[in-house]
Parts: structure tokens; sequence; C-alpha cells
């Protein structure tokens, strides 16, 4: 299939980056990207890949579909969480409850862009607002401590020696559940197809609305995970958290391959781009370049990859015009 | 295509069987083993020192100044000082950087907390691997922090804060308090502080509710010029980060009410330096925070060195500095008071 | 004002529906007397005090001329998420300029060319090489941060010339500051143009179908750079006006200042999707946004409830702006 060739290419690509930016890295620090250093940075690198997976979902179903308000879920599901257990709500229903409260805030994002049809960035935005509001008004402003002890196990469990929990037990699960959600599954199947043309999806039966709602619920859900996550890896609950996490998702997942027309996008490239963005940032703490530059450094990558991508965007909008006027 | 599919296979079968195999997951317990300090006496004579940083922010006037301070420690003293930290005083970043730090061995490591319990993890993991983890500026609770080296006592700020209002509003009237975050540890126990030395004090003046406008100036401009005009008869306001004071100072000018009403605060001499030469501001806040930072340097390598703090030490270029065993807590000094006479000595 | 492709197609019935008081504008316009009226009954008339009305008034300034530009570019269905790190970048050149002691006339020639240039980058990766705009400004964004970060290096730009403050904010007229009536003269002219000139209907065109203005032969591509670099440009201006209200420059300024930005575009009517949009009703919703805000401070609300009341305050206008939408173009 082509655009298996395509995603090859896109692979190709990041993986390049990933051996750059380790060599570069050994050589400037020798010991740079050491075993217990991995474990470290993917400690961290968890909860921005599980936000990035959602929105390659989201992205990939096409529509003009995006998530501005996943760092507001991230925040206010653990705030929710906490705030429960601090009332002395039992930890596993604590964070049940908020997960699936991280389920139907994805549910109100799909059913504004779904059935209202609001465009959504409209109403990601607008989302992206309310959640951080209300996480600032349950918590009244302030971080939220003073978890069950057993709550560290999320973010700060390890198994098989030094392995993050988080990492095992959690990512690796969802990138394969994911992964074959959408290669093997019909679901994925119709995710595809809407992603890459709407209305012949619709004339094929598939009903885009459903399968759009879902990636916005399955989004809520994983960001809902991350948020727990988090707030076990500090073991406070933030009102203010994931507020550079939108962007993040969003570059992770196109820098992935996932095409802002719909339709591209696979879970192996989302996960390749994660480990470069979660390298660079903890390669550049190592060797003492401000966080700063290196999202100026991103910008620039996003755009270049981008520009290198389009080449086949280009070519199909142009393919398209002269049909149309063919049609005309 | 079939290779990728049995590598799934592969992954998942062992996932999943480890975890049905009651796995044996555990949140790592970082038995420091005997706690051991890092070097005695003579064996630590040669060795050159890292000591790590991580303020609230980068790019923040006033931890830049502290690296200053810290940086000339460094060069005197033969440490190697490495200060780094997030663009924005999120404590998830904070502790990023931290965990990096940790992972790079250095000797010891320090932060101006963005949380006091968020870091809690990482001080169990820098002991465990016999790092020294101390605060400056801003402190954590937790008791395995080696040391906190303190500008001023909480107390003594928001008294001092307290105090200067109550004078110049005259002991009654409106008091209007902009703060930066709702979750700062520094920041909310000097407002306690204050509320406590006014109800005192001054139990005729009337505090109004706090308001955050973030460590950002022009919004801090933009709530003050909304709280006086909420509060026609404001006779007060208390900013209480650097970035807070100079917003308030600009709006009360922009609201033609220089000397109707009193401003004090944190400052930062060059934030603040118009307003004070104006009028604007009689008395603003701070200390030195280059000295803070030499003090910091100073202050961790003796421990490091394992030196014993005295009740009373001498700093060299900083004079006597107090200790407090108990908390464990090094004191720069009083609170810096600038006003018109002074503020051109400063630059910064 | 709105809808020009309708307006030309419908019969009397629907220019009837089309008339003044069912305009998406007006039903704005009374919101926005009705909360005045609200708040200066609730707070004792303190809502007119000169200090309030003048922050007020200034706020909205600062966020509708940026507003005009981005409701170009949303009307040709782009979107522009730079515009924070364009201020801030703005602003930094001026710091940076009043350091070195340069004119003040040099200094505003720089800060309006940080502007353009900005946003002709913005508008040739879009318009050239067809990058989605969402991705282009999301690169800006970033690229602009942390070039603002590099140019101060860790402290504050302070030396920041007094004439903006003078100027626009210190100078009144009727009581208000004078930028006030300077954005009133900006939004009724270029909504003139838009409705009133070839390439405002251009503008509208584009963002309809792009195919077909290609087609017409229309400088397409031209016409999109021309837009983003306005955009920018009235970015940069905005950034003087915001340095007259709070003489001082930090690495964080004008963070989020897009997202207000957009809200009051949208709010203000303008659809996502392109094709419509107008500059008055931008306007109106940066009035309504700057409200809510002041609101919650002056009737001593908990400052968190403003980001939900903003949150609902979006939702309920798109909507209301959806459902006119089908009633009126069929």
């Amino acid at each position: 299939m082509k655009s298996f060739g395509k995603s090859l290419n896109q692979y190709l690509a990041l993986i390049i980056l990933i051996v750059i930016v380790v060599v570069g890295a050994n050589m400037l620090y020798p010991g740079a990207t050491s075993i217990d250093n991995i474990y470290s940075m993917s400690t961290f690198g968890v909860e921005i890949g599980l936000i990035a997976l959602g929105m390659t979902l989201i992205i990939m179903a096409g529509g003009g579909g995006i998530d501005l308000s996943v760092g507001a879920i991230y925040a206010l599901t653990q705030i929710i969480a906490a705030y429960l257990m601090a009332e002395g709500v039992n930890m596993w229903a604590a964070v049940g409850i908020a997960i699936l409260s991280g389920v139907f805030m994805g549910f109100v994002n799909g059913y504004m862009v779904t059935k209202l049809r609001i465009p959504a960035i409209i109403a990601t935005l607008a989302t992206m607002y309310v959640f951080n509001g209300l996480a600032l008004l349950i918590s009244n402003g302030v971080n939220i401590a003073g978890m069950p002890e057993e709550f560290a196990i999320f973010g700060q469990g390890v198994m098989f020696g030094n392995i993050p929990f988080q990492f095992i037990a959690i990512y690796l699960p969802a990138l394969i559940i994911i992964g074959y959600l959408l290669s093997r599954s019909l679901f994925g199947y119709q995710l595809y197809l809407t992603g890459t043309n709407d209305a012949s999806a619709k004339l094929a039966g598939i009903n885009t609305d459903r399968v759009r709602l879902i990636t916005y619920m399955l989004t809520g859900l994983l960001c809902a995970i991350a948020g727990i996550i988090g707030s076990s890896r500090l073991l406070t609950a933030r009102p203010d958290a994931g507020d550079i996490m939108n962007l993040q998702a969003v570059t992770i997942a196109v820098l992935g391959g996932a095409s802002i027309f719909g339709g591209r996008g696979t879970v192996i490239g989302t996960f390749l781009s994660t480990i470069v963005i979660t390298l660079l940032a903890y390669i550049c703490n190592l060797i003492n370049i401000n966080a700063v530059m290196q999202t100026g450094a991103i910008g620039i990558i996003l755009i270049v990859i981008t520009l290198g991508q389009n080449n086949f965007g280009g070519l199909k909008r142009l393919k398209s015009v002269f049909l149309a006027r063919k049609a005309v | 295509m079939k290779s990728f599919k049995m590598l799934k296979i592969v992954l998942a079968t062992t996932v999943i069987g480890a975890m049905l195999a009651g796995c044996g997951v555990s949140v790592k317990k970082n038995e420091g083993g005997a706690a051991s300090p890092a070097a005695s006496g003579a064996n630590g004579a040669d060795k050159q020192y890292t000591i790590a940083f991580v303020p609230k922010l980068v790019g923040f006037p006033y931890f830049t100044s502290m690296d200053k301070g810290a940086q000339k420690a460094a060069k005197e003293l033969g440490v190697k000082w490495i200060y780094q930290g997030p663009t924005t005083a999120d404590v998830s970043e904070q502790a990023k950087y931290v965990s990096g730090l940790i992972d790079q061995k250095v000797d010891a490591v320090g932060v101006a907390a963005n949380s006091p319990t968020a870091l809690n993890q990482l001080i169990g993991k820098a002991k465990g691997q016999n790092i020294k983890f101390f605060t400056s500026d801003s402190d954590v609770t937790n008791p395995d922090r080696s040391l906190f080296v303190q500008q001023a006592t909480d107390k003594d700020l928001g008294y001092a804060m307290a105090d200067i209002i109550a004078e110049e509003v005259g002991g009654e009237g409106k008091v209007g308090i902009l703060s930066a975050g709702s979750t700062a540890t520094n920041l909310n126990a000097w407002i306690g502080f204050v509320k406590e030395r006014l109800a005192e004090k001054a139990p005729k003046i009337q505090l109004l509710d706090t308001q955050f406008a973030g460590e950002d100036i022009n919004k801090s401009t933009q709530i003050a010029s909304q709280i006086i005009a909420a509060n026609p008869d404001i006779k007060g306001f208390i900013g209480i980060s650097a970035a807070n004071t100079p917003g308030i100072a600009e709006a009360v000018k922009q609201a033609g009410k220089t000397g109707e009403i009193a401003i004090t605060g944190i400052g930062i001499p060059n934030g603040v330096k118009p307003y004070i030469k104006a009028g604007v501001i009689n008395k603003a806040i701070l200390w030195d925070p280059e000295k803070l930072g030499y003090l910091t340097v100073w202050g961790v390598l003796q421990q490091l060195k394992g030196v014993e703090l005295q009740a009373e030490n001498d700093v060299p270029g900083i004079g006597k500095v107090k200790y407090d065993a108990a908390t464990k807590s090094l004191l720069l000094g009083p609170p810096l008071v600038f006003d018109k006479e002074n503020i051109d000595n400063y630059d910064f | 004002m709105s809808q020009t492709t309708a307006a030309t197609r419908s019969g009397s019935m629907e220019s009837l529906k089309h008339s003044f008081l069912m305009k998406y504008e007006f039903i704005l316009f009374v919101l926005i007397a009705l909360i005045v009226l609200f708040l200066s009954i609730t707070t004792d008339g303190n809502f007119w005090n000169q200090g309030n009305l003048s922050s007020v008034l200034v706020s909205v300034s600062i966020v509708s001329i940026a507003a005009v530009g981005a409701t170009l570019v949303i009307i040709t269905s782009g979107i522009d998420i730079s515009a924070g790190s364009v201020l801030g970048l703005t602003a930094t050149v001026v710091a940076l300029g009043g350091q070195h002691g340069l004119p003040l006339w040099l200094i505003i020639v720089s800060a309006l060319a940080t502007g353009c240039i900005a946003g002709f980058i913005n508008g040739y990766l879009i318009a050239v090489h067809k990058v989605p705009a969402i991705i282009v400004t999301l690169g800006t964004l970033s690229i602009w941060r942390s070039a603002v970060f590099m140019l101060l290096g860790g402290s504050w730009g302070t030396d920041i010339p007094m004439e903006f403050s003078e100027w626009f904010i210190m100078t009144k007229l009727a009581g208000v500051p004078l930028i006030f009536w300077l954005v009133i003269v900006l939004v009724l002219v270029s909504g003139y143009m838009m409705n009133n000139r070839k390439w405002g209907r251009y503008i509208y065109a584009l963002g309809n179908n792009e195919e077909a203005t290609v087609f017409a032969g229309l400088p397409t591509k031209r016409l999109l750079v021309f837009i983003y670099v306005i955009a920018g440009l009235l970015v940069a201006v905005s950034a003087l006006v915001s340095l007259g209200q709070s003489p001082i420059v930090q690495s964080s300024s004008g963070q989020g200042f897009e997202l207000s930005v957009i809200a009051a575009v949208v709010i203000g009517g303008a659809s996502i999707s392109g094709g419509r949009g107008s500059i008055m009703g931008a306007f109106l919703g940066a009035i309504l946004v700057e409200l809510v805000r002041n609101a919650v401070i002056l009737l001593h609300i908990q400052p968190f409830w403003t980001g939900v009341v903003m949150g609902v305050m979006i939702i309920i206008a798109v909507l209301v702006s959806l459902s006119r939408d089908k009633g009126g173009a069929n």
C-alpha cells in the first residue's frame, strides 16, 4: 500500500533523528543514555506519550479534528481523584471515578464536534477554559496532596528491577492495544476511511460521527490515565498542570506522521516521535541547554517535516483541482 | 508485516504474563543505607564538588541574580555550579530537571520549590544515592532536605510588609493584596504573616480578598486597576511577588492616584526604580539575591565537606550569618528596604 | 455586515430576516448594554470609575486591534496561534531599541517591521507551501518565544519609551483613552472595506471556496500572504499599546494572547471553517470578553470562575451563530 511506503519513510526519518540525538548526546556527555537515564526519561515521557496517542487518533479521523483541552482534562481528572481521596474515598474507587470522568469529558468534546457541529478548535478551546476553571474551583487554586501511600504505585512504582511501572504496565499495553485497534479492527479501518474521505466513508455506510466521537472519548480516557500517573509521580495533584501538553501533544502527533488532513498516522510513528521529543528534552537538560531553545528547535523541525510531508499533499490537491475542472 | 505481528504477540504475551504472575510491583523505597556524609575532612579537601540548583523558573531577574552570586561563590570556593530550570513555575517541569541532575550524580541538588510536597519522591531518590538535597528561597516540607537557605524568615518579610503598609495608610482603611500563584509555598507563607501582623497591630485595616496575577506584570496592572475601581476608597496595596509590585504601581499611576494609595511589597530594584523615584512607591522590600546565591553555595559546600554549621557563621563577603539547627536553615539576614535614598545603589 | 453571498442570493423574505434587528452583532450589542447596565447598578457606579473604564477599554483595544487581523485570517479558514509570541517579540524589540537609545521613530518602525516579517513567514509557508496554518503557527509560536528568551537573557526589558503610555492611554477624549476611539475608527473603516471593496469580497470568497477563486484568476496566494502580513502588523500595534499599559517586558509577555483574540473573534460570530466573520463582531466579542473579566473582579467573585464563564460564552456564541446560519442561508 502506498501509505505504508510513506509511513516507512516517516519511521526512517524519525529513527535517524533518534540515532543522531543519541549519538550526539553521548559524544557531548558520555553515559547520557545509560539504562538508568532511560528509565528516568520514560518516567516522564509516558504521560505525554499517552496523550499524544489520543491526539493522533483525533487528528487521523480528519474533519479538522484536534483537541486543545487535553492538558485541562489531565489536570481536572487528577484533581477529582485527589479530592475524592482526601475526602476519604477508597483509592481504587477514586481513580475509577476520575477515569470515567475523563471519558465523559472526552464525550462532551466529541458531542460538540459531531452532533452540534462546532468546529473542533473552538469546541476544545472552550472546554479547555471550562475544565481548567473547574479544576481551579474544586481545588480552590491550591495543590492537593495527602493521597494514600499506595497511590504512588502508578507514577513511582517499578517492576522487574527498575523499569518504571507506568511504562511497562500502562504505556506499552496502550501502544499495543491502540496499534491493534488501528490496524486490525473494524474500528481502525473505519477510522482510516473516515479520515481519508469523509463523504465516501459515509456512502460506504460508516457512521463517521460515531467514529470521531469515540476518538474523543478514547483521548479523554488516555488523558485521565496520564493525569493519575502524573499526580502519583509527584504525590500531588495540581489544578494548573498540563498547560504545555496541548501543543506538545499536537507536535508529537504530527511529527509522528499524523496528517492534519486526516487519514494518515500510526501508533509506531507517534511512539517514535514521543521518544524523539522526550530524548531531546532530557538531553538538553543534561548539556544545559535551556528548554525554550529546545521548544524553538522543535518548532523548526515541525515545519520542516510537514514541508517534506507536503510534497505528497500538494500533489494530491493539484490532482483534485484538475479533476474538478473536468467535471465542470 | 508478519514480523510486526509476531513482535506484537510476543510483547503482549510477555506483558500480560508478567502482570498475571502477581507482578512484583513495588514502589521504589529509597533506603539510603547508613546516613553517611559525603566525605569527611581530609578526603574532601581536594575534591571539586558539583552543586546544582533548579530555581522556580529561569528568565526571572531575581533568580538570574541568585545565579550570578552563586557563580561568584563557585569561582572563589572552587565549586562547580549548575543552574538550570523550567521556563514556567511548574513543579512537574522542575521535577524533570531535578531527576536529570540526580541521574548525573551531582554532589548536591537544590531547588526553590514550586510546591512543598511534590518533590518528595525525588528527595528520597537523592538520599538513596547519597546526594544532598537542599532548598533555597522557597522550602519543601520534608525532613530529609539537608539545608534551607533563607533570605529572611517568612515572618520577618510578612511583618515588614505589614508594618510598612500599616504605617503608610495610617492604621486603617482598605488594603488589597496581589499575589502571583495560588499554589506557591513562600508567597502563601508571607501572606499568612502579613495577615497575622495586621490583625495584631492594625486591626482597623480591612484586607480585601487576595487576587492572583501570575508572575505577570501586565496582568498585575490590569487586575490592580480593576480592584482599585471596585474599591474606590482603597488606601493601600501589597504586591507579594516581585512581578506584582511594579504592575500595581503602574495601575495606581495610570489611575492618577499616586500618593493616595500606598504601595509596598517585594520588589526587584530595576522594576520598581521608576516608581520609587516618582513617588508612587515609597518603600519596597527585597533582600540581596546575589548574596543569597553566594550563601547557598557556601552553605551547601560546608555540608558536603562535613563541616558543621555553627549558630553564627562568618561567611566571606557577607558577614555574620545565623544558622538554626532545629530547622536546618541558614538565614541571610533581615529584609532589605529600598527607598528613594538607596535605590540607585542597586542594578538588577 | 457578514454573509455577503447570502445577502446577494436572498429574496425579500430573507432580507427581512437579515434586517438589523436579527443581526448577530445587534444581539451582541444588546448583551453588552445589558451587562453594562447590570454592572453599573451592582457596583454602585464603580464600573464607570475613571481607572476601571480606562483599564477595560485599553484591554479591549489591545485585543481588538489584533482581532481585526485574526478575523481576516479566520475568514480564509486559517488560524494564527503565534500571535502571543509575536507580541512578545515585538515588545522585546522595543525594549532592546530603548536600551540602545534608538530614536523613537526607529523603534516604532522596527516594531512594526517585526510584526510584518513574522506575518510574512506565516503567510508564505501557508499560502505558497501549503503547510496547514495550525502547524505553521504552532511552529512559529515556539520559534519566536525562543527568540524572546534569547534576546531578553533572563532579565526584564525596562527601557520602554514612555510615549506609548502618553499617547494611547493618558490622552483622553471625553474621558476615554484615545486608543479606544482609534480602534473604533479602525473597526468601522476595515468593516466597511471588507463589505464594500472588491478585495474584501475576495477574502470572503477565499474562505468559502478557495479553488473557485483560483479559477476566477484571483491572485489567491498573494492575497493570503497579504492577510497574514496584516495580521502580524496589527499584532505589533497591539504590542505597542500593551507597552503603553504596562511599560515592561518579560520573557513570558504575550503568552496566551492568541487565545483571547480567537475567543473574541469566535464570540463575534466568525466561523472557524471560513467564509464568515465580521470585524465589528470581533470588536464586540472583545468587549464582551473583557466585561466578563472585569465583572468577576468588580463583583468580588472568585477569580477561578473566569475560565468557566469564558468557555461557556464561546460555546453559546458558536451555537447561536450556527443556528442562525441554518435558518438564514436556506
